[in-house]
């Protein structure tokens, strides 16, 4: 018996339905979303490691064994960045913070819900009521800026050094030197109107130093200080995000090392999920995303290896110039290009930071004009030479949808849905043009046969 | 180089045991397009295949399509029609059963289905390898991608052959109609 073409209203009915199970299945997602942050990004890692293992494989190596192998060798590199990273990291977070109370209003650090390190509750802050002497103070001031004590007092004044405790005179001298350092966005802007000065571009550099150091205080008020409050918000979280931390890595670890030794049972299960009747689209539409999905994420590996080189190449010279130390150099290295990993907005969001850490920890202009240019020729090969080689042309999405599909990924899946963002965005525009190009006339609707003509052949049987 | 021959070998060799178990191993092992094919090679293939199951008249591709897949009838049998041009008639070009291979031309070729595949029985069990898959296996296996593709170009000219001596006849058998 033939089979009869399905009628209008069953299939309408069969789209309905299969429109509402989408939508229901992605409200369970999000749900859900806690647990799909560490199951995703379990599943991104294994996507980029597969092929380490089924190379191992190759070798004779049991699955098993190349899975233990690269855990050992992931955890060790883990180890080992975290003991030569953590301290400077330690130390510049640390000069961060203490940077950033630089440049909050007297009154409003008594708002903050932490202790600030201008009130004097830090071991290596400098408190209130401690003061040098005159010539201790000249001394630091001598050596270490290129203000004199009339200036100094107009960026620190709340400081009067009058007398000096018995006792303290080497520690507090300490302390002034670090306070000075630290006030290192004041003197930077002081750097900066004595250029500008001597170009003959600014007549007095005092008035550039007043108008600055307005500015910070305005950073300071508006941007410093809300970070801070919600900073101790968030130091008052610990136990929450240890908890957090802790769901991601058991999550995470699992489900990296089942998808790393059964991915090709993994993809079969996917296989055996598509219908009969769109069996091979979905093949093509599968294989087409996950090539996709394999040059971008692969790209992104070597993208972010090469970016790294770079920014840390970029930098090095200033380290023979500057106060850039190379251990630093490193650290805004890996950051720029980890954060270049989030398309558009990790850029900006590195070269901050980078800017930021540069700006706390030290107060050499050359240091500052090395961060920029670092950041400016990272972000300009990226775009032109970088990119253009590692990715092809695989995932071609306009600057403006990136924003939006970046933006748009970090409200539903957080950090992971902004790196996934662009990839898929990038799936869906394969989809998108697979279903109206290549499948474009695709049918699979069983239609009525006319005269069934046999060829003697086939009538004949089997010979 | 001979330690690392000798390990490859080895896991070669120790997965081809613990997979020779599994369901339709010695079938494919010893099917003629892959009996020739290196122990490797055909665990790469082996690795890939997925197995469809369709029932009676169910659709497995259709005519004007896009072709992925080719297909080896593990059980069952499956019909393989064209649609002619100028009627809506349709031509029973061949019946595979199994063993035998079918869709190979457009993953060959890439291009559209010129027939369409139906299952013929109950429970027709197919075998399937996609084109993404044997683009694959020239990369990574280009010594064995040579047989396989051999053993592909073989069955073609055989189909074609076939089709040639049924064209001549029926180009006889129409001229004797038209002669009366």
């Amino acid at each position: 018996m033939l089979p009869t073409p399905v009628s209008r209203h069953a299939r309408f009915y069969r789209y309905l339905f299969f429109t509402l199970a989408l939508v229901l299945g992605l409200l369970l997602l999000y749900q859900v979303r806690t647990l799909m942050t560490p199951i995703l990004s379990a599943l991104l890692v294994a996507y980029i490691m597969y092929p380490i293992i089924t190379s191992a494989a190759k070798w004779g190596i049991r699955r098993g064994v190349s899975i233990a192998m690269l855990f050992a060798a992931i955890f060790s590199t883990l180890t080992y960045s975290g003991i030569v990273l953590l301290p400077a990291l330690h130390s510049q977070t640390n000069a961060l913070v203490r940077g950033l109370f630089e440049y909050i209003p007297e009154e409003d650090k008594s708002t903050l819900p932490i202790p600030s390190p201008a009130r004097g509750r830090g071991p290596e802050t400098l408190g209130a009521g401690e003061a040098v002497t005159d010539g201790e103070l000249d001394a630091v001031l001598a050596e270490k800026v290129v203000m004199d004590h009339t200036e100094m007092q107009e960026f620190l004044p709340n400081e009067s050094p009058t007398s000096q405790p018995d006792g303290k005179a080497a520690s507090t001298k300490r302390r002034w030197q670090r306070r000075l350092v630290n006030a290192s966005l004041t003197r930077l802007a002081v750097q900066i109107s004595e250029r500008l000065h001597s170009f003959g571009m600014l007549k007095d550099p005092l008035e550039a130093e007043n108008m600055v150091d307005k500015v910070a205080r305005v950073i300071g008020q508006h941007l410093i200080l809300p970070i801070l409050k919600e900073w101790g918000a968030v130091v008052g979280q610990l136990t929450t995000y240890a908890k957090d931390f802790v769901q991601f890595n058991f999550i995470f670890w699992i489900v990296l090392a089942f998808a790393l030794s059964d991915g090709r049972k993994i993809y079969h299960g996917i296989i055996s999920l598509i219908p009969n009747s769109v069996f091979e689209p979905g093949i093509y539409i599968l294989a087409k995303t996950s090539e996709m999905f394999g040059y971008y994420l692969r790209g992104l590996v070597v993208e972010t290896a090469i970016l790294a080189i770079i920014s840390f190449l970029t930098l090095l010279p200033f380290c023979l110039i500057s106060e850039l130390t190379v251990m630093l150099s490193l650290v805004m290295a890996i950051i720029i290009a980890v954060t270049n990993i989030v398309r558009v907005i990790g850029p900006i969001f590195g070269g901050v930071i980078s800017l930021l850490i540069v700006v706390v920890s030290s107060t050499d202009f050359i240091a500052m004009t090395g961060v920029l240019s670092m950041v400016a020729i990272v972000q300009l090969m990226d775009n032109t030479l970088v990119l253009p080689l590692v990715m092809k042309d695989q995932v071609n999405v306009h600057p403006a949808f990136c924003v939006i599909g970046v933006i748009g990924g970090g409200i539903v899946g957080g950090v992971m849905g902004m790196v996934l963002a662009i990839p898929v965005m990038g799936g869906m525009r394969v989809v998108y043009r697979i279903l109206t190009v290549d499948m474009k006339k695709f049918n699979m609707d069983p239609e009525p046969r006319g005269k069934l003509l046999i060829l003697p052949r086939i009538a004949e049987g089997p010979q | 180089m001979g330690l690392i021959k000798a390990l490859t070998e080895f896991g070669t060799q120790r997965t081809l045991r613990r997979v020779s178990s599994s369901e339709h191993f010695e079938f494919l092992r010893r099917h003629p397009l892959l009996q020739d094919i290196g122990d490797r090679g055909f665990l790469f293939l082996f690795d890939r295949i997925v197995e469809r199951l369709f029932g009676k008249d169910e659709l497995i591709f259709k005519q004007d399509n896009l072709g992925v897949c080719l297909f080896v009838v593990r059980s069952g049998s499956v019909l393989l029609e064209v649609t002619a041009a100028n009627d809506d008639s349709v031509v029973l070009v061949n019946r595979a059963s199994e063993g035998d291979i079918f869709g190979e031309m457009s993953v060959i070729t890439e291009q559209y289905r010129t027939a369409t595949a139906r299952a013929d029985a109950h429970d027709t069990t197919l075998l399937a390898m996609s084109s993404f898959d044997l683009n694959d296996f020239r990369t990574y296996h280009p010594a064995d991608s040579q047989l396989l593709l051999r053993g592909l170009t073989d069955l073609v000219c055989k189909n074609l052959a076939t089709a040639t001596r049924e064209a001549a006849v029926l180009q006889a058998e129409l001229q004797r109609l038209q002669s009366h």
